[in-house]
């Protein structure tokens, strides 16, 4: 059994070790569901139309904040679950929910090829007021430094030298 | 000039290097299956008495001769070097624990109808400290994010944040029971705790110990069979403005009713002004039971949690449903665990539908301060318009200091 084990143990090694070559990131299933759904030619913000829910391509959990993206949100849509995109879609068209309250509603917007996150008037009609929400943000209050990566590596880094430093110097 | 310029430096490195130094912890590990061993309880081996995070120096030793592939034999008079930080490379005073985490993943992801997803992933960078002094603890940890661990950032950028998970001071107050208050950002108190972070179970309570935690106080109480910890939750303060963070509680109570059988209940109810998602306010519960049983057949361990769910946001429909996992843990040869693990749920709003999904993992506790693991996970998501089967294989190193 320990032998078996072993070899079982040294495969998986080897096979981690492979995974380890570098991925392409980020998922696509959710524009292409999106437009498989709707018969669309093409979803708004190409090539990657993560836009259309979330701030950048880079997409992940918690930075669907776009009208439309929070719309799905509420109408069930979960990240990763195909199928749920797919209900929140059928909810929206149910409704007739209209994101950006510009009188059409999201599903007819992007079956026209139009942004639901866009207020379009095609009668002069103004925007709605609103209440101006400020978006969520994360980070520490005291932070206050935005694009930090640079800094977040620079202070690891000197952390790590200088202890390293003053182990070697103590020894 | 130069020379004093040099030497504010050098002091400058050196205040950020006590802090690194500070704020490195031992290792992140949450192994319920420890019941195994008669562990019913996690204060023995974890700073934290609710399990998960930064372990002492006897939990380290229970680690090396317990859980490890080849491990010391348990009982050892002194810890051995293996067991040790950095292998006893620098050595520590009693009161100091120093470690580390770096845990690295390759997922790859097949919904249906999708394209083939793959990537890797940084899920650990982190590294800490813990303090033990005359009943008073402090304990905390520091990391890198690449991507991902929002909530637990410190700064504010989409990616590449510097994070940290929790970071809290306590005491614990002398007396036969085992009393210990504490206050800072902590992993809530509810349910199982354990390292699969993204069982629906834990993601749809929002009690992971991934970047979950919330600040608060909390007080942890363990007499004879019993133990449990409440936590009055002040938010978490790492996201802002203060009208997205919740406040409430969260707490669980466990009784040993059994050798080797642990049953509890859970239960979580907070508020918040704006929801993420939402942005209504919108109150969240959860509350549900779990149970942990050493089964008569030495190596099998059989965990569970039921939870249900219920969000209510003004104006949008309610979220709710139940959320449940069964998990059994196979220790064939010390160091060596098969788990198969079947969960499920009925959580979303309007018409629901049960998702299903299936876990066979393989974890290998190879060497000293590392372990490496296998998981595929079939997950079959419902909807009222159809069903989609997802497939997923997660490989994962481990390394701790």
């Amino acid at each position: 059994m320990n032998r078996l084990s072993n070899i079982a143990s040294a495969g998986l090694l080897g096979l981690l070790a492979v995974s380890l070559a570098p991925h392409a990131a980020a998922s696509t299933s959710f524009p292409a569901a999106l437009r498989s759904k709707l018969g669309l030619a093409q979803v708004p913000y190409p090539p990657m139309g993560c836009q259309l829910c979330h701030q950048s391509d880079a997409g992940g959990l918690g930075t669907a904040t776009k009208p439309f993206g929070r719309s799905l949100l509420k109408a069930g849509a979960v990240g990763g679950s195909v199928p749920n995109l797919l209900k929140a879609l059928d909810n929206l068209e149910a409704d007739g929910t209209d994101s950006d309250h510009d009188g059409v509603s999201d599903i007819a917007e992007l079956k026209a090829g139009k942004d639901p996150n866009v207020f379009t008037s095609s009668t002069g009609m103004a925007p709605p007021p609103g209440e101006d929400i400020p978006l969520p943000e994360t980070g520490c209050e005291l932070a206050g430094l935005h694009g930090s990566s640079s800094i977040a590596w620079a202070l690891l880094l000197g952390a790590v030298l200088s202890f390293g430093a003053r182990r070697r110097r103590s020894e | 000039m130069l020379a004093k310029q040099s030497g504010v430096l050098a002091r400058l490195w050196a205040a950020l290097a006590c802090v690194a130094v500070l704020l490195l912890s031992g290792s992140a590990h949450a192994y319920p299956w420890m019941i195994r061993h008669h562990y019913t309880s996690c204060s023995a081996c974890h700073y934290d008495p609710s399990g998960a995070g930064p372990i002492s120096a006897y939990g380290r030793a229970v680690a090396d001769a317990v859980i490890r592939m080849n491990g010391t034999s348990e009982g050892a008079a002194e810890l051995p070097p293996s067991a040790k930080f950095l292998f006893g490379a620098v050595p520590t005073p009693a009161w100091l624990e120093l470690g580390g985490d770096v845990r690295v993943m390759s997922l790859s992801s097949k919904t249906a109808g999708t394209p083939l997803t793959n990537r890797l992933i940084w899920m650990q960078l982190d590294a800490g400290a813990s303090i033990s002094v005359s009943g008073f603890v402090a304990s905390g940890t520091l990391g890198f994010a690449p991507e991902g661990a929002l909530g637990a950032a410190l700064t504010r950028g989409t990616d590449n944040n510097l994070v940290s998970r929790q970071h809290w001071i306590g005491y614990q107050l002398p007396g036969s029971a085992e009393l210990m208050l504490r206050v800072g950002r902590m992993n809530l108190p509810f349910g199982i705790r354990n390292v699969e972070h993204t069982l629906w179970a834990k993601q749809l309570s929002r009690t992971s110990i991934d970047d979950q935690q919330q600040y608060g106080a909390s007080a942890y109480l363990g007499v004879g069979k019993l133990r449990g910890e409440v936590m009055g939750i002040a938010g978490n303060l790492q996201l802002r403005p203060d009208r997205y963070r919740e406040r409430g509680y969260s707490a669980y109570l466990e009784i040993e009713a059994t050798d080797g059988l642990a049953l509890g209940a859970s239960s979580l109810i907070t508020y918040r002004n704006l929801d993420t998602v939402t942005l209504e306010n919108t109150f969240r519960h959860a509350h549900g039971a779990f149970g942990r049983w050493a089964t008569p057949y030495e190596p099998l361990v059989l965990l569970t949690e039921w939870d249900y769910v219920f969000e209510s946001s003004k104006g949008s429909y309610y979220k709710r449903g139940l959320v449940s996992y069964l998990q059994a843990d196979w220790e064939p040869v010390q160091g060596i665990h098969v788990l198969a693990t079947g969960e499920a749920n009925k959580v979303g709003v309007r018409e629901r539908a049960w998702s299903y999904g299936g876990w066979l993992s393989y974890a290998w506790y190879c060497a000293p301060h590392a372990d490496v693991r296998l998981d595929g996970i079939y997950q079959s998501l419902g909807s009222s318009v159809g069903r989609d089967g997802v497939f997923t294989v997660l490989l994962q190193g481990h390394v701790f200091l």
